[in-house]
């Protein structure tokens, strides 16, 4: 997972793509994705419903990302830190998943 | 049978009272209670009605194999039926009701089947088929009528259910004596340990034993052993059941968050699902205690021995005030010393097996009578409970006043997770029981789920359990030792099985499946009649098919077919564990999957959009996509000839966003997309586009779409909506698997691009309007442009057969470029069209459709495809297609089309003359768009030869047919003018 500043994109697109040759290719899928920040201490606990995933495993740490399916719906998490996830799911399916997470983390049975 | 609480003892909590209702009446009990702990502490010992007899039933065990005390508990949309009394902890307010009995479980009108009974024997229902059949619709409606036990609740449920995953090193399953030592000894180690116990305390056994542990009583060595291990982090989950165990050491555990019909608190739910993936796998699960058979051994107040003695330990009730206990080895002595100790009398001990010199027979010996080589005949009693016990001893017929008889054949391992791993089972033939054998996966068995029956060994063995799957996994040794165990009588049982039943009584009377009321008279039945394969007799009985699945009577069965046949019990087989283990609820497998939310919704960019406009929906596999946008007065049809009528006439404009699309790069692009579109593509221009379809490996046609030349080594590549994912693993396939020597990448673009198509005659003139700058492409042609200041990407393609144009642009822009569309539409006389306008319009044009015409089992042949495929024959399923059988195209389903001047049924078989055999079917129905008639698509058998031939779609299941005529699949514009410039 490479992140830069959105005003960078272009540039960054242009660098991969003479960096691939003809060993790659780099394709726009902007808008393809939608960005759900999971933010605090028991993030590991809410990844745990809905799949099969081992969200509480050490090796899953920053720096880490991982696809799994949460509920059908293909998600992709990078660990930023400690207490910080984000997911991406495609637009289409993002409204039910953040509903989801939100119903889930309203019953969360934190003591695991 | 009279229980009472005793005034001490029990790990209940006394100084708390929890009010419930049994059947209207008021009683209370103390948390720790079971339901039937609380009833029996009430005296009261009527719980159920049996299954076919209507017999008066009690309780006969103390945990989930109870076969008989079956209730329905809670209200409205939580009530549960056929809930064990004995699994059911109690909670203030619980409300419980008898099954299977009216008016009342005291009086139930269907006892009088009793009386019946040598009429309905197993199988008699199938002996009902003979004779007249006529008489069966009679016979059927009071057999469902009597059938079943609980009935299910008619409002919806309120509650949710949750699914989570975990992960560990070792799971151990159950948390009695050996479960909590191998969870002990695994979790020293530092592997990551879950622990899963189905009762709501740890301890198992233990709650019933007055043995110590490392000096300490059982309750306190169980709660220094769960702090231990908590702080190592093993995961506890109490009220949690594996209930199967799956391929690759995937083992489903059902938690009950809450009671059976308590109301969860919050938001929380009810129950939650667990899918547990384990490296290896500890089974703990402990061993079932066997009833005795001898006639009325179903009668409230004969009980299993261990179960006596575990109301007396944990619940401190005693279940009776003069007590019989006969068993076939030592542990049931104990019972009569726990019965004894409390306050109860001990009439007698009958034991099965010889005399015998050991220490806790001796000590039995000075406390109370007692006789070897004895069998229990008979049990007398009814719904008032049990009077007297008849026994055979010594070659005397003896005869004791009792209300209670404490009952033991011996011990069932719980063997149940291991089989369903795949393992094999071992037999013993001295205690008459199968027990674990050779694992297949990642599982141990351990305790007395391995047959061992005493503590210290149980111990020991439970202890090397955990440390030997851990050791599997980590570089650890376990820490400490296992605990050290001091009973009164320590050493085995020296069980011996006590599966027949004494010489002289009656098969009529001697229950098996107490849930079923199957009885040995009934297996003696099955043997006679011929069902002598130990699977026929379970299903021509239905011994063992029940809600406890033969926990307590699979044993007797087979040892009564094995007598029959003159075989060992091993030699008979045994029939197979399936989960779920013990029963689960729908609602915890769908977890959140419930209503709204069976499935996710996908929701396209313009879905917000098309909302605001009230379209009906059609739900296209997770998409929702609109149907039609009816107006005022319309209905669906309406709506949809008018949008149709527009798109002929004028103009209209359809979402296409959910449509797969790919884009494939690199300089082996076109090589690629070669290997996967059965057209040409690499002669395509930059700024070129076609039609194109995609195979199976096997020659069948999969999905259909359009290939386009965005790049100099880029192309965009189009499918169905449904077919979409499927599309993106084929591709995958291809690449990886198929050419992984091609330099060419593969990008999924379908929520990158949201597509709004436009077409009909004015669909130029609006592309002319909104991009004025652009050369309007020609047909199958591609080009850039801005409309509304946003970067589109316009491909001139048409499915609807009018001049048309596919913009695609990116997803979070789609709704600006709607607006755009529809403004500019709507002056040029256009409309918004859905679904249903697509379908009749693309009918019309015999454009085929994924899941109607390609279904699997059409080759491009069939389809009148084959005319585009590429001569040079690399892609997939080009080979297949070779075969004789799809070369022959004789006797083949063709793709035809059909018209009449009556609505064709979709669906209908073709036929010659109706009723006849069918010779194709109709993949779509629709009407012409323009002018009187209908249309429609359909496969026929050989149906390229058979244009003009007459025919009926007839649809019998609706009572609808039409006369037809086979023509050409293209009824709107044959030369395709209306759609070129």
């Amino acid at each position: 997972m490479i992140r830069a500043p959105l005003t960078e994109h272009k540039d960054l697109e242009a660098c991969l793509a003479e960096i691939a040759g003809d060993d790659g290719a780099v394709t726009d899928i902007s808008g393809a994705a939608v960005r759900c920040a999971i933010r605090g201490r028991d993030w590991r606990i809410l990844l745990t419903h809905g799949g099969v995933f081992d969200a509480e495993a050490a090796e899953f740490r920053p720096g880490s990302v991982a696809g799994t399916v949460i509920e059908h719906m293909a998600v992709r998490f990078d660990v930023i830190a400690k207490d910080q996830v984000d997911a991406y799911v495609a637009p289409s399916f993002a409204h039910d998943l953040f509903a989801y997470w939100t119903s889930v983390a309203r019953g969360l049975d934190v003591r695991g | 049978m009279t229980g009472s609480r005793r005034p001490v003892g029990g790990l209940i909590d006394r100084s708390k009272m929890l009010a419930f209702t049994f059947d209207g009446a008021r009683y209370e009990g103390h948390p720790g209670d079971t339901l039937a702990s609380a009833l029996l502490a009430n005296g009261v010992s009527l719980l159920g009605r049996s299954f076919k007899y209507h017999r008066p039933r009690g309780l006969l065990a103390a945990g989930v194999e109870e076969p008989s005390a079956l209730v329905g508990v809670g209200v409205g949309g939580r009530f549960e039926p056929n809930t064990r009394a004995t699994d059911l902890f109690l909670y203030d307010g619980l409300t419980a009701h008898s099954q299977n009995r009216w008016p009342s479980l005291a009086l139930d009108v269907g006892a009088v089947l009793g009386a019946f009974g040598r009429f309905i024997p197993a199988g008699f229902y199938y002996k009902a088929f003979l004779g007249k059949p006529d008489l069966w619709k009679i016979y059927e409606h009071f057999i469902r009528h009597a059938a079943g036990l609980g009935r299910p609740p008619r409002e919806s449920d309120p509650d949710a259910y949750d699914h989570r995953a975990a992960f560990c090193d070792v799971l151990v399953v159950g948390a009695g004596p050996a479960g909590l030592a191998a969870a002990l000894s695994a979790s020293s180690t530092g592997a990551r340990v879950m622990l899963v116990e189905q009762d709501d305390r740890l301890g198992g056994g233990l709650l019933r034993e007055t043995a110590r542990l490392d000096e300490a009583t059982p309750d306190r060595w169980i709660a220094r052993t769960t702090r231990t291990v908590a702080a190592r982090g093993v995961r506890i989950l109490t009220r949690a059941t594996a209930v199967g165990y799956w391929d690759d050491d995937l083992v489903t555990v059902a938690q009950r968050l809450t009671e059976p019909g308590q109301s969860p608190a919050g938001d929380a739910p009810a129950q939650r699902l667990w899918r547990v993936r384990a490296e290896q796998v500890v089974l703990a699960t402990g061993a079932i205690e066997r009833p005795l058979p001898f006639e009325h051994n179903d009668r409230p107040g004969v009980m299993l021995a261990q179960a006596v003695r575990g109301y007396v330990g944990r619940f401190g009730v005693l279940p009776g005030a003069r007590t019989v206990i006969a068993t076939s080895h030592d542990d049931a002595y104990r019972t009569a010393f726990a019965v004894a100790d409390t306050g109860g009398q001990v009439a007698a001990i009958l034991d099965s097996r010889p005399a015998c010199d050991r220490p806790i027979v001796r000590d039995a010996m000075a406390r109370f009578p007692v006789w070897f080589e004895a069998q229990v005949l008979r049990a007398e009693g009814g719904a008032q409970g049990l009077r007297r016990v008849t026994a055979r001893a010594g070659g005397k017929t003896l005869s004791f006043d009792c209300d209670l008889l404490a009952v033991s054949g011996g011990f069932s391992p719980v063997a149940h997770l291991h089989m369903q791993a795949g393992g094999a089972l071992d037999w013993d033939p001295i205690s008459g029981a199968f027990r674990a054998g050779q694992a297949r996966q990642h599982q141990s068995s351990t305790g007395s789920a391995a047959g061992l029956d005493d503590l210290g060994e149980v111990i020991r063995h439970g202890w090397a359990a955990g440390a030997n799957a851990a050791a599997a996994l980590t570089s650890g040794a376990p820490a400490g030792s296992p605990p050290e165990v001091s009973e009164r009588y320590p050493g085995p049982s020296h069980a011996v099985a006590a599966l027949a039943a004494p010489d002289g009584v009656d098969p009529k009377r001697v229950f098996v499946d107490f849930q079923n009321d199957v009885t040995l008279a009934d297996v003696d039945l099955a043997w006679r009649e011929g069902y002598r394969s130990v699977e026929h007799l379970k299903r021509y009985t239905t011994l063992g098919m029940a809600t406890d699945q033969g926990k307590t009577s699979n044993m007797a069965g087979l040892a009564r077919l094995a007598a029959n046949e003159g075989r060992s019990i091993p030699e008979v087989g045994l029939t197979t564990f399936r989960p779920p283990y013990t029963p689960v609820t729908l609602g915890v497998l769908a977890g959140h999957a419930k209503g709204f939310h069976v499935a996710p919704l996908r929701r396209p960019a313009l879905y917000a959009t098309h909302a605001a406009g009230n379209p009906l929906w059609q739900p296209v596999g997770y998409w929702m996509r609109p149907r039609a946008y009816p107006r005022a007065g319309e209905n669906l049809h309406a709506a949809a000839l008018r949008e149709a009528r527009t798109v002929r006439t004028a103009l209209g404009w359809v979402d296409v966003s959910t449509l797969g699309k790919f884009e494939v790069a690199g300089p082996d692009a076109a090589a690629l997309l070669e290997r996967v579109c059965a057209t040409t593509v690499a002669k395509l221009a930059v700024g070129r586009g076609r039609y194109t379809y995609m195979l199976r490996e096997d020659g069948m046609v999969m999905d259909d779409g359009t290939v386009w030349r965005v790049g100099a080594d880029r192309y965009l590549l189009t499918s169905s909506t449904g077919g979409a994912d499927r599309m993106a693993h084929h591709l995958d396939y291809v690449r990886r698997v198929l050419a992984p020597q091609l330099k060419a990448a593969v990008a999924n673009v379908q929520e990158h691009w949201a597509g709004v198509a436009v077409a009909g005659p004015g669909a130029r003139s609006l592309i002319a309007a909104l991009a004025p700058e652009l050369d309007i492409p020609r047909h199958m042609s591609a080009d850039r442009s801005v409309i509304g200041g946003v970067d589109v990407l316009i491909l001139a393609a048409s499915y609807s057969g009018e001049r048309a144009f596919e913009i695609y642009v990116r997803n979070p822009e789609a709704a600006a470029v709607w607006a755009l569309v529809a403004e500019a539409g709507v002056g040029l006389g256009g409309c918004a069209y859905g679904l249903e306008a697509l379908e009749i319009l693309r009918i019309e044009k015999g454009h085929v459709v994924v899941g109607g015409e390609i279904d699997g089992r059409t080759t491009p042949y069939d389809l009148g495809l084959h005319r585009m495929m590429n001569p040079a024959r690399g892609f997939v399923g080009a080979a297949a297609l070779q075969r004789p059988a799809l070369q022959a195209q004789a006797g083949r389903q063709q793709l035809v089309g059909l018209e009449s001047a009556q609505p064709i049924p979709e669906g209908s078989m073709l036929v010659r003359q109706a009723p006849g055999a069918a010779e194709g079917h109709v993949t779509a129905g629709g009407v012409r768009v323009i002018g009187e008639g209908f249309v429609a698509l359909g496969l026929l058998r050989d149906g390229h030869a058979r244009l003009g031939e007459p025919l009926t779609a007839w649809s019998p299941t609706r009572g609808r047919s039409a006369g037809v005529r086979v023509v050409q699949p293209l009824f709107y514009d044959p030369q395709g003018e209306r759609y070129r410039d």
